[in-house]
Formats: C-alpha cells, structure tokens, sequence
C-alpha cells in the first residue's frame, strides 16, 4: 500500500506537470490494481480520480496543453525537418504561442506524414519501431516509436484493463485485426497479457476459421472455457455475424462477452444484430489512430468520444471554413500528441480527416470532465456534398445496418446527385419490401437519398466504401482450398453460401462463391 | 501488581474483542488502490524501531506534537465509520484527545483517572488501525509475521531496559 501511494504520487506527478513517465511506477500501480481487485473484487471508486488526473476548468486545461503543447513544438522546431522549415516560414515562435496563435500554425496533412515519415522523428531519437497504418484510406503510413513509448503503451493500456476489469486473468482473448496494426496489436496484446490474460493473436483470416476457434472448447486451468474478449474491426464482425448462423452456429456455441470493435464505424444495427449472433456481449468501442497515439476518444454510453487533455490537445475544424467548428457544426479532428507520452515521432495539428460533430451543449454523462464531442462521422474524403448538407459514411451505415435484408457488413457506396445522394448496396434481395425498408432507413438517418441501387454482390458497386474485413491474410488451409484464397467470403444475396452443400460449427467448410440473384 | 497485570489482560482482551465486534458492521474508508501487504508490514516494523530513536532526537514538545496526531488519526480511522457526520466526528476526536491532556495535566502520569482516559483512547485506535489493516487485505501470515516481530522487538527492548 505504502508502494502503491508512491507510485501514485509518481504517476499523478507525469499528468500533472508532464514529467516522463516512471515505467517501475506504473508496473507497481498494474499490480496493485490486480490485488485490489482479486482482494475486494472492485476498484474503489475514488480510483478513477487517482488515475485519471486532475479534473481541470477550461482555463487550467487550456494553459496546461499551451505549456505542453509549447514544449513539444519547441522539440519539432529544433529536431525535425518539417516543422523546422515549417516554423521557418510561417515565422511563428514555438517558445512564444499563445493558445489562440495555435490556430495560426498550419495543420499536418496525412500525406506529408505519409510521404516522408521520417521527417517527424526527433534527432537521436532512440526509435525501436517504425509501425505501419492500415492504409485504408491510401498507402500505409509509417509511425516511428521509442522503446519507452511501446512500454508506455502496454503499461497504460495493462492499467485501464485492470481498472475497468474488461479483461481479467481468466479470460482468452482473441485477437483479429490486421497484423499490419502493429502498434494497436502490439500494446493491446501486450496489456492483456500483463493483467494474466490467454491472448490469441489469430489475424484477419477466413471467418470461418474464427467462428471455429471463438466455439472452440478451451481447457486451459484457470482460464474460461471459450474466448471471451474478441478485439476486431466492424466490418469483420459483420462478417462474422453475417457467417455464423449460415454455418448453424448458434449464441450457445460461444462463450464471447465482450467485443473491443473499432477502426471503422461501429452502428447500432451492426451490435444488435451481433448479439443476436453471440448473445448479450458487451462492446467497447472508442477511437485512435496510430499517428496519433496515444491520443484517442473514448466512448460513453451517451456516444460522446471524450479526450484525455493531458494526453493531446483536440481541435475540431469546420468542414467550410478551416476555422475553429463551432456547437452544433461539423469538422474534421485535428489533433497534437502531447509529451509526456510522445517522444519520437512528433506531430503538431495533425489532420486527422476524421469528422465529427461538436456538441451543442456541454455534456452531462459521467465523463463530463473531459473535452468531447459527437460520435465520429466517418473520412472526410469519403463524405458527400449537396444542395442540403453533407452526408457522411455513419449516416449510411446506420440506416442500412439496422435492414436485415442487406447482409453484414453494409458493402455499398454514396455519392452527391443533383437533389441529395444516390447510394448502392448489396441487398440480400431487389424486392420492393427491401427498397422500400432501405428507403426508409436512409430517411430517418437523414440521408437525401435519389437514387437508391441495390446490387446483388459488392463487385457490382460502382464507389465502394473501402472495408478493413477486405484486408485478409491467407493461411495454408485457404491455399488447399478450391478458388481463389484471397477473394473473402461472401454470401448469396438471400444469405446462403453459394456452392456449399450445409454448415458445420466445427468450421470446415469450403468453396464460398459470389452471389447472384434468383 | 496482580491487579496492575488483570487491567492490561482485560484491556488486552477486551481490545481483541472489541476489534472482533467492529469488523462486520463498520467497513472503513480504505485507499481505493492497493493492499496491505509485506512490503507494509517490513516499512512499519522499520518504522516502530527507528521512530522512538527519532523521539529522543527531537524536542519534547514535537514528540508530543507527533504522537496526538498519531492518536487523532487512529480515533478518526475508528469513529469516521460509527459518526458519519464529518461536523460531529472532529469535535469528538479533538475532545477525547483534549480529554487526555487535561487528565494528564489534572491528576498527573500515574493517576486511575488519567489511565482510564488514556486506555479507552488506546483501544478505540488499536480497533480502528487493526481494523484498517485487515480491511485492507493483510494476510494471517504477514499478521503473524508482524506480532512476531514485535514480541522479539518487545523483548529486545525489555531486555535493554534491565
């Protein structure tokens, strides 16, 4: 106890004044929340308080993020090249911002980033991995990251697991996301296995092959009898979801109960219709990118994303005018990771081309204390401008997810048309039945739809929206099977698999074909 | 002298039991982090050898000073649970502890009624630190290791004294 008090003066001292943070420190803090729990079963709750840091007025958090956010320019000026001959000629002193003059510096595309990554690494920084995106929105993007920092990663996210108690020393968790997320794979792997978790790093392989190891019985001692924590993206849930009762699998076969799913956009017909498929799992969604690491929103009930401030500093940009976006409007984040956690690869206003919305008014969930806005929207660049507005990617998604007759995931596309939008999507069936819930759906959500295609596979659609379930590794059974071993599973338009006889939990089914109407 | 060793058994016994009796009802307020445990039970041990060396180092009146704070954080350990109004349970701390000095300074060190003050204010600590210890999650084992320890100390210092 009297260790843990130290430690937590240690911790509380790199939130508050920035100071690096002491690796020994947070091991001890990992391992007292561990005793804490195993001793009286819960967190007391004036934990969060101790963990959290300070909770902070406007005027504090924003002279707090101004002094850290000074710091690291002041880093980026001297030891980078870009931001060196960016301050250069804009002629800003990074000693000297104000928090107002932050607005002046102009915000880091991803493609500078992209391009020349090496040039947002400090001089003599001691980098120990270069971590890639996912590149779904181009060619992946390579992150530079420190030993510390990737220690830092694990030890903080090991700390939240421990205080959420989401994942315990008894759960298996099973991991499918790609193996190119290296940093998220990495530290989230990592954190699991620090609270004593069973991690399974599985990838993004045949879903069937993950329906098979999700119901597979487990007799590790100690452990649960099945997975019971899955780390995936949305659309490979969809997937999943879409496969599982083709395949007979029913909520009995598994064992899941809780679902980390993000990387995409996460709906509410997506999770309702996953439960239908796993039973009452709960899911925990959030947002973060490994550019920005480990700056990231985490999601309340009330589907805010909320930022930790001592960990960055979060702009939200109008889509129109580039200014600061006002309550109520739209605009993409803009985000800078703050020092104590970043310390290799420094970026300054990086856009993120994420769009949300502002709130209106302030909030009043429990996580009221930290800055935040509405759920994320989805890429800029995959928005729709019209004579009404924007729609974004979320207000598709969410209106044909919530359709039954259009299989998971929503494979489908939107473009501006004179009047509103037209979109496409892979339904299960042309029935008017099915146009006219689609319709309805696209309605409710907003969506000025004019022309709606319903196409009968996904290589029918004209501008599909770019999936991460489409980043699949093939595996030796996929290379024995008949086909093509890269082309992913899909489902005849009415659900069946096409070209098989039936489904057997045990997963071994082959020749999954596309799909055409009848 | 026999009936000197029967108040210190009964007080003894009686702390035992009193401390028994407070553990189910009266849950007290534990840091939300962390456990009572070896490391612990090592840092206070090092604590009761060296602190009575810092005693003798240190003018009177800061001894003093420092043990009526240790008395008024064991009263308010052991109260904070049974007077849940913070604006009743500080007065009530103060007045015992003042109580005791007053006695002290009224009938002297080795007066009954000084002793009967002081006893009741031991025990009602003893409660209310024993109960801290246990409620945050010290084991038998560390327990036992820590009596230990304190009788050897005990003994050690007995010895000297002779």
């Amino acid at each position: 106890m009297f260790e843990t008090a130290i430690a937590q003066l240690r911790f509380a001292a790199s939130l508050v004044f920035g100071l690096p943070f002491d690796l020994g420190s947070l091991e001890r803090l990992i391992d007292a929340l561990g005793a804490t729990r195993r001793e009286f079963g819960a967190i007391g709750p004036d934990g969060a308080e101790l963990l959290g840091g300070p909770g902070l007025d406007e005027r504090d958090r924003q002279a707090m993020q101004l002094r850290r956010f000074r710091q690291q320019a002041v880093r980026a000026a001297r030891e980078t090249t870009y931001y060196a001959d960016l301050f250069r000629r804009t002629g800003l002193d990074p000693a000297r911002l104000g928090y107002e003059e932050i607005a002046r510096l102009p915000p880091t595309p991803k493609a500078a980033l992209r391009d020349d990554p090496d040039a947002f690494v400090r001089r003599g920084a001691a980098t120990a991995l270069r971590a890639t995106t996912s590149g779904t929105t181009g060619r992946p993007t390579g992150v530079c990251f420190s030993a510390y920092e990737l220690r830092l990663a694990t030890a903080l996210g090991a700390i939240r697991q421990a205080f959420d108690g989401h994942v315990t020393d008894r759960d298996i968790v099973q991991l499918n996301a790609s193996s190119r997320a290296t940093l998220g794979n990495l530290s989230f792997a990592a954190a699991c296995a620090r609270v004593g978790a069973l991690v399974c790093p599985v990838g993004l392989v045949d879903p069937r092959a993950t329906l098979a190891l999700l119901s597979e019985a487990r007799h590790v001692p100690g452990e649960r009898t099945r997975v019971s924590v899955l780390l995936t993206y949305a659309s490979y849930l969809g997937e999943l979801a879409e496969l599982g009762p083709r395949l007979g699998y029913r909520a009995a076969d598994f064992g899941l109960e809780r679902i980390v799913v993000g990387g995409e956009i996460v709906t509410a017909g997506l999770k309702a219709r996953v439960r239908q498929v796993f039973g009452p799992v709960q899911f925990d969604e959030g947002y973060g990118m490994t550019e920005i690491w480990p700056l990231g929103g985490t999601r309340c009930p009330e589907g805010h994303l909320h930022f930790e401030p001592s960990q960055g500093l979060v702009e939200v940009l109008d889509l129109e005018s580039g200014a600061p976006a006002r309550p109520g409007r739209v605009g993409t984040i803009v985000a800078t990771p703050l020092p104590p956690y970043r310390e290799t690869t420094l970026l300054l206003r990086y856009d993120t081309e994420d769009v949300v919305r502002c709130l209106v008014a302030a909030a009043s969930c429990s996580l009221r204390h930290l800055p935040a806005t509405r759920d994320l929207l989805g890429k800029f660049r995959l928005a729709a401008r019209h004579e009404h507005g924007w729609t974004f990617p979320r207000d598709v998604l969410e209106a044909l997810e919530a359709v039954e007759g259009v299989p998971l995931p929503a494979h489908c596309g939107f473009w501006a048309v004179p009047g509103g939008v037209a979109v496409e999507v892979v339904a299960r069936t042309d029935a008017p039945d099915t146009r006219r819930a689609i319709e309805r759906r696209l309605e409710e959500h907003g969506v000025p739809v004019k022309a709606l295609h319903l196409v009968p596979h996904r290589r029918h659609l004209r501008r599909p929206l770019p999936l991460r379930c489409d980043l699949r590794e093939v595996t030796f059974d996929d290379a024995r099977e008949a086909g093509d071993p890269r082309d992913p599973v899909t489902l005849e338009p009415d659900g069946a698999l096409g070209g098989v006889a039936g489904g057997r939990p045990d997963g071994t089914l082959a020749g999954v074909g596309g799909g055409t109407w009848s | 002298m026999e009936l000197t060793a029967s108040v210190v058994l009964g007080q003894a016994i009686g702390t035992v039991g009193l401390g028994w009796a407070y553990f189910r009802p009266w849950e007290i307020a534990r840091p939300p982090i962390g456990v009572f445990n070896l490391a612990d039970v090592l840092i206070m041990l090092g604590g009761i050898v060296l602190l009575p060396l810092l005693y003798l180092a240190l003018p009177r009146w800061s001894v003093a000073g420092l043990l009526a704070l240790g008395a008024l954080s064991a009263l308010y350990v052991a109260l904070e649970p049974i007077v849940r109004s913070r604006a009743l349970l500080w007065p009530l701390v103060v007045l015992a502890v003042a109580g005791e000095w007053a006695a002290l300074a009224r009938f002297g060190p080795a007066s009954p009624g000084y002793f009967l003050i002081n006893n009741a204010v031991l025990v009602v600590g003893v409660v209310g630190v024993a109960n801290l210890w246990a409620q945050s999650g010290l084991k038998a084992s560390d327990a036992a290791l820590l009596g230990a320890a304190l009788t050897v100390y005990d003994l050690m210092c007995l010895t000297e004294v002779r």
